[in-house]
């Protein structure tokens, strides 16, 4: 038999990530919006020289991903707020959703959340895109006299 | 001032995927299995595992998340179920290295199971590895047939479906048949089991495939 015993184990993880922004991470774009600054800012640090301005961050998001555009623009503008990256565009290319049925080999973008096959009509188990979340692309202005 | 573009690719889930590879690495380890139940608040998920604590052989602990209260941990505590209660205080979901950190402060070689019981919630909880084995759907049958359409990543991304509180079906008007087409739509083959907690009826089954895709899989 298990010892009987309640652990209250206050969640030291995520006040330290509220502190850093200021801001409760209530929705999971929050979250995300977190790493996607966080990066932002270190590949712009990483220049030589580094870039003064950033000017526009592009995301690839695959559609089955349950972002909403207008919750990760409200994240991003706010955790953007006084570093370089502040007022820059947000720009969100979405990837649909694509898969290969494994009865009839079938390959092709898969709309509208439906994971049958449109040759067989077996369920697609086997996605190959859909899923993605990354940075690509980040536009940026560095100082001419030393820019490479 | 010259203005450039940089090409780069830069995974955001990166730092979750981190933690919960660490996860991944200390239940291999420690030959430890995890699920993660995700479902709406009130569907009936610590209900479940009230019932999974009358398993006989079955050594489980329960990572329990939450906005706020410990009422959870301590409805499973008075099962004696070893249950750790993590509060997110507005957080939608857990995050791996939230959960990573809770199963270290458990007696992980004393246990078979640990059982993560997200934060109620059809949206966020789906999207987050936490080191899971499985991610296990539950539906209640009084929230609605239509909702493995209204949230699909969840029912895409689950290893088994529950369909909770079906001691309720006479008092409702739910289309049982097109709740399974819409589990099907979007997740062909996944299994998918009846359950009701304040019955028992359906928990063998339930515990019959744990045992045989997640304890032994």
């Amino acid at each position: 038999m298990m010892a009987h015993a309640v652990i209250p184990n206050s969640c030291l993880f995520t006040r330290i990530c509220w502190a850093k922004s200021g801001i409760i991470a209530s929705m999971h774009e929050f979250s995300i919006c977190h790493a996607l600054v966080e990066k932002v800012l270190e590949e712009a640090a990483r220049l030589e020289p580094p870039a003064l301005r950033v000017c526009k961050t592009g995301v690839a998001c695959g559609s089955l991903r349950q972002i909403v555009p207008e919750y990760l623009q409200t994240a991003y503008t706010a955790l953007t707020k006084g570093t370089i990256a502040e007022d820059s565009l947000l720009e969100i290319r979405e990837i649909p959703a694509a898969g290969r049925c494994g009865c009839c080999g079938w390959q092709g973008e898969l709309p509208n959340n439906v994971f049958a096959c449109p040759a067989c009509a077996a369920p697609i188990a086997d996605m190959c895109a859909g899923q993605e979340l990354y940075l690509e692309n980040i536009e940026l202005e560095q100082d001419d006299e030393t820019g490479n | 001032m010259t203005r450039r573009e940089i090409k780069v690719y830069q995974e955001l889930m990166g730092d979750n995927a981190h933690w919960a590879q660490q996860t991944r690495d200390l239940l291999a380890k420690q030959q430890l299995a995890m699920i993660n139940l995700i479902g709406s608040p009130g569907c009936g998920k610590t209900a479940l595992l009230e019932r999974l604590a009358e398993q006989p052989d079955l050594r489980f602990a329960v990572l329990e998340g939450d906005i706020e209260t410990t009422n959870d941990a301590e409805r499973l505590a008075r099962k004696n179920v070893l249950a750790s209660q993590l509060l997110t205080k507005g957080s939608c979901h857990l995050e791996a290295k939230l959960v990573h950190h809770a199963l270290r402060d458990l007696p992980l070689a004393e246990l078979d199971l640990v059982v993560v019981e997200n934060v109620g919630n059809l949206v966020c909880p789906a999207e987050f590895d936490i080191g899971e084995q499985a991610k296990i759907a539950v539906l209640s049958v009084t929230e609605g047939e239509d909702k493995p359409l209204k949230y699909p990543l969840l029912f895409r991304e689950a290893k088994a479906v529950i369909l909770s509180k079906i001691d309720l079906l006479p008092h409702l008007r739910f289309d049982l048949e097109a709740c399974i087409a819409n589990v099907r739509t979007i997740n062909g083959a996944v299994p998918l089991f009846h359950l009701s907690s304040a019955s028992g009826a359906g928990m063998d089954d339930f515990t019959a495939w744990l045992g045989k895709e997640i304890l032994h899989g």
